[in-house]
């Protein structure tokens, strides 16, 4: 496997499991890690939560990543299965460098 | 047109026919015991609760994709995959308890869709439908309602039974005249549940694999046993080498073509099918697991004779699908236009 990809796979597991232990330990899914398949429907059919997990799940997440969410609908697409929580995480940790490195050039310029 | 059927699933009402499932009724003092030794996932139900589960074959394979339902002391059992023969004899034990009512035999199963379907049902059967939960059971005038779906939108089973299933259907086109709803086929049905990630027991499910392989374990019980339970949890703990992944690409990928990438072979193509919503083919890749992720583009597929087509894994559903913006208390299909809902894509 060739470096940039063993990286990129590398970071989405570690989402992912940090995710997993989230539902684990937070919102008491019982079930294993592996049995948590990444595309696991999180409400409803899936692994069952409800509206009031949906907040711890946020929290969980906000404090896990030192991420704010947007509290609107736009992250209801998101709140939908482990990956698609893991697409939210990795998009704002993406957006959130960028920031850090706009700020660092801003500084030095 | 396809295209069309498609669109009154995403954005309005649609109606199909249903007879590819399968319906028993299972009474009897053993009934909950030849159940729970039969599929897949813990029968923890209240009456009128349904659960999306398995049928496994022995060796921990996929055979049927199921619904069950309690229904006071009876469970229901819908099931894609197998016939209603097979159906009921897998339930029908000589040495249990158990009646296995064929409703095949007395009922046709209509099916409901689309993110205004709760708004033209409540319109046919009463309000009471609006507040319904999602995998709920209801009985209507000799009808039982099944809520559920299979498409990410609003979804509704109903058995009806075969001498009321014209007159039924007339008032339901009726009342759906101002629901513009389309009566659409199994194939627009299945390319929207493919979008949606449901497992399809007719497709995918014919392949042989498992839930390790199709991401499924949801629908498993590791703390019980029944058929396929032994063969699954060994599978387990030897470890998968294999999963499926959802992928987009512009192009048709040829069923069975391989994956690659630097040259060695990674995975292969198992289902490949073109959303007229997204414009794209939207795909079902078995890939090794240290590559089985979302969000990687540098994978190619390569088939015999044909140029190297690239793909996108992704998360799925590919669809931001309107029902989850579509709200009793504040949106009507009347006036729906007047309403800012996302893009679908």
């Amino acid at each position: 496997m060739d470096p940039e990809l063993a990286a990129k796979i590398e970071r989405r597991e570690d989402i992912l499991q940090r995710i997993r232990k989230i539902l684990i330990e937070r919102l008491q899914v019982r079930r294993d890690s592996d049995e948590l398949d990444a595309d696991t429907p999180l409400f409803g059919a899936g692994i069952g939560l409800d509206s009031v997990d949906s907040v711890e799940l946020v929290v969980s997440i906000e404090t896990e990543f030192a991420l704010k969410l947007k509290h609107d609908n736009s992250g209801r697409r998101f709140m939908r299965t482990i990956n698609t929580m893991a697409d939210m995480v990795s998009h704002l940790l993406d957006e959130k460098q960028q920031k850090v490195q706009a700020g660092g050039a801003d500084a030095r310029g | 047109m396809l295209a069309d059927e498609i669109k009154a699933i995403r954005t309005a009402t649609a109606i199909s026919e249903a007879n590819h499932v399968a319906a028993v009724r299972l009474s009897g003092e053993d009934a909950f015991d030849v159940l729970d030794k039969t599929c897949s996932c813990d029968l923890y139900l209240q009456d009128a609760q349904m659960r999306f589960a398995l049928l496994l074959t022995d060796d921990g394979r996929t055979l049927a994709d199921i619904y069950v339902c309690r229904d006071d002391e009876d469970y229901l059992v819908l099931a894609e995959g197998v016939s209603r023969q097979t159906l009921v004899d897998i339930f029908r034990r000589s040495d249990k308890r158990i009646e296995v009512r064929d409703l095949g035999e007395e009922f046709d199963l209509l099916s409901l869709h689309g993110p205004f379907s709760w708004e033209f049902l409540a319109e046919f059967a009463g309000p009471d439908v609006i507040g319904l939960p999602y995998l709920s059971l209801f009985h209507l005038d000799g009808m039982a309602c099944f809520r559920g779906g299979k498409t990410g939108e609003y979804g509704y089973d109903l058995l009806v039974p075969k001498g009321e299933r014209q007159s039924v259907r007339d008032k339901l086109f009726e009342v759906g005249a101002a629901f513009d709803l389309k009566e659409v086929s199994l194939e627009a049905v299945d390319l929207c549940s493919f979008e949606n990630w449901f497992f399809n027991a007719r497709k995918e499910g014919q392949l042989g694999f498992g839930p390790l392989e199709l991401g499924l374990q949801w629908r498993v019980s590791y703390g019980k046993e029944y058929v396929g339970s032994a063969a699954l949890a060994a599978h387990r703990k030897e470890g998968v080498k294999q999963r499926a992944v959802s992928a987009l690409s512009r192009s048709l990928l040829p069923a069975a073509s391989v994956f690659t990438k630097q040259g060695q072979t990674i995975g292969r193509v198992l289902r490949s099918e073109h959303s007229p919503t997204i414009d794209a083919y939207v795909n079902m890749v078995l890939l090794d697991c240290q590559y089985a992720y979302s969000g990687i583009d540098s994978y190619v597929v390569k088939a015999d004779g044909a140029p190297e087509i690239q793909i996108m894994t992704v998360s799925p559903p590919v669809i931001n699908n309107r029902s989850l913006y579509v709200n009793a208390q504040k949106h009507s299909y009347a006036t729906r236009e007047t309403h800012a809902f996302p893009a679908l894509v």
